[in-house]
C-alpha cells in the first residue's frame, strides 16, 4: 500500500483533468492505496452540492462522493475558496474540508507520491 | 513530520494565466508551517519568460521575498540554461534572484528530490 497525494488544479467542466484525476484516484483506492486530494485554484468548484445538469448521469460532486465513500480524503484550499466567494465551502458536499496550503505541505510530508493535474 | 526536498516546476509563461502567481503561492506554502520542506522552483520551457528582469511581476513580489528570505529553509530559484538558449534569452536578461543551471544539473536535482510538483 502506498500513500498518494493529488493536487487537482483544473476547473471541473473545461477539460478531462477532473475525470482523469478521479479515475486514477478510484483505481488507486480499489487497489488498497490511500489517496488525499488537494483542490487548488479552479478545482475548488468541483465539490459543490448544488451542481445540477439533467442530461448528465454523473457530476463532479458525485465523483467526489464516491471517492470519499471509498476512503479518499479531499481538502480544498481556503484562500482559493474565499477568492471565488464560495463562503468557506458552505455549499460543499459533506466531508470535503476547507484547509490551506499548510495542509498541502502536510500531505507532501505524509505521502509517497504526488501527482498534479492541471487544466 | 519529515521535511522533504520538493521541486516545483514552472513551464507556463507569466502572461495569460494565474499559474505563475498561484505556483509561487503554493511554493511558499510548501516551505512554510511546521513541515518546513526544502523547496526549489525550476523554470523551464515557456516558464523561462518568468525570470526576465523586466517582466511585470508585482503580484508575486511578496511571495518571492518570503520564499527567498523568510522561510526556515530558504527556497532556491533556478532556471534551465537550455530553455533560455532555445529562446535566445541572454544571461544578462535574467533577474538577479535566479540561478541559471544546466538541464543535466536539473536532472540531478530532480533525482535527489523526494517530491516534484507542477507544472505551474
Amino acid at each position: 500500500m502506498v500513500k498518494i497525494g493529488i493536487m487537482l488544479n483544473a476547473a471541473p467542466f473545461q477539460n478531462q483533468s477532473h475525470y482523469t484525476a478521479v479515475k486514477i484516484t478510484e483505481a488507486a483506492l480499489d487497489k488498497g492505496h490511500e489517496v488525499t486530494i488537494f483542490l487548488y485554484d479552479e478545482a475548488v468548484y468541483s465539490p459543490m452540492e448544488a451542481q445540477e445538469f439533467p442530461e448528465w448521469e454523473r457530476l463532479p460532486k458525485d465523483d467526489f462522493k464516491r471517492l470519499i465513500e471509498k476512503g479518499a480524503e479531499i481538502i480544498a484550499c481556503g484562500l482559493c475558496v474565499d477568492l471565488r466567494g464560495l463562503e468557506e465551502g458552505k455549499g460543499y458536499i459533506k466531508e470535503v474540508t476547507v484547509g490551506g496550503l499548510a495542509d498541502f505541505a502536510n500531505v507532501v510530508s505524509l505521502v509517497d507520491k504526488i501527482i498534479t493535474f492541471w487544466g | 513530520m519529515p521535511a522533504k526536498k520538493v521541486v516545483v516546476f514552472f513551464n507556463k509563461p507569466p502572461i495569460g494565466s494565474l499559474h505563475y502567481a498561484e505556483g509561487f503561492r503554493a511554493s511558499v506554502g510548501l516551505g512554510a508551517g511546521i513541515d518546513e520542506h526544502e523547496v526549489i522552483v525550476v523554470c523551464l520551457g515557456e516558464g523561462v519568460y518568468n525570470v526576465l528582469k523586466n517582466v511585470e511581476r508585482k503580484e508575486v513580489f511578496r511571495y518571492i521575498d518570503t520564499f527567498l528570505n523568510r522561510l526556515e529553509v530558504p527556497g532556491k530559484l533556478l532556471v534551465e540554461e537550455e530553455s533560455l538558449k532555445e529562446r535566445k534569452i541572454e544571461a544578462d536578461e535574467v533577474g538577479d534572484k535566479w540561478i541559471i543551471v544546466s538541464r543535466e544539473e536539473i536532472a540531478r536535482i530532480v533525482s535527489e528530490a523526494d517530491v516534484t510538483v507542477g507544472a505551474f
